[in-house]
């Protein structure tokens, strides 16, 4: 595809519209999204030290009870990773988009904001992707964590 | 000197237009506001196409996990 001309990005001003309308939807349910998984890692760190409490408080065979404890503590860890505060990319900069943009025409401004946005977009979308990697393995490391639970209480008393 | 020109991609209209310095950083995800920020944040096909998936299988790991929490906790007030 060759380069627009400003004049071909002037016809097309309508559909840049649509294009960064949809773009920016798109964002907002990232948006979304990531704010959930923060809210489910939340829910499994703190079932994780609930349940580690839980196995304190019991007569437990302390082998598996030490390998319990390990998967909690991995499943905090990874949750915790999960949750972390990141630097997402955020579209407008506003200082820059007044001072560069205020003298270009509506077509122009509008095509840059659209392609800056799928740029932030897929930036963003990466590190979600590693969220949410992070997500399922402390999820993994819960499950395994209550298995051994059940196996270090109900054994101590075998 | 920023943007495409600088990466010498002409064939990428994402490129062609795309300014890196209008991008910021943001310690949270940032949700648009504004006419041309805005845009419903979730339209029906999105909620259809986030219901597929492994987020199926996430109500049964957690009723699984629940299950087994309260098994631990009935076999250990047996004992």
């Amino acid at each position: 595809m060759s380069p627009m001309t400003p004049q071909q990005l002037a016809e097309r001003a309508p559909t840049l519209e649509l294009i960064n309308a949809e773009i920016t939807a798109s964002i907002a349910r990232q948006a979304s999204s990531g704010r959930n998984l923060d809210t489910k890692a939340v829910l499994l760190i703190g079932y994780a030290g609930a349940a580690a409490s839980f196995l304190a408080s019991r007569s437990s065979q302390h082998v598996l009870a030490a390998f319990a404890y390990a998967a909690y503590a991995a499943a905090a860890g990874t949750g915790i990773w999960s949750a972390a505060v990141r630097v997402y990319q955020d579209v407008p900069e506003p200082r820059r988009l007044f001072t560069e943009y205020l003298a270009r025409s509506r077509a122009e401004t509008l095509a840059a904001l659209a392609a800056t946005r799928v740029d932030a977009f897929e930036s963003n979308s990466r590190k979600q992707a590693r969220k949410a990697t992070g997500w399922w393995i402390s999820l993994g490391c819960l499950a395994v964590g209550m298995i051994l639970m059940i196996l270090a209480v109900s054994s101590a008393y075998w | 000197m920023t943007g495409p020109a600088a990466r010498g991609d002409d064939d990428d209209p994402v490129a062609q237009f795309s300014d890196p310095d209008l991008r910021h950083g943001y310690a949270e995800y940032p949700a648009p506001q504004g006419q041309y920020g805005g845009g419903p944040p979730y339209p029906p096909e999105g909620r259809a196409a986030a219901r597929q998936g492994p987020r199926r299988l996430l109500p049964w790991i957690i009723a699984a996990i629940v299950v087994a929490a309260a098994a631990a906790v009935v076999v250990s007030l047996v004992h």
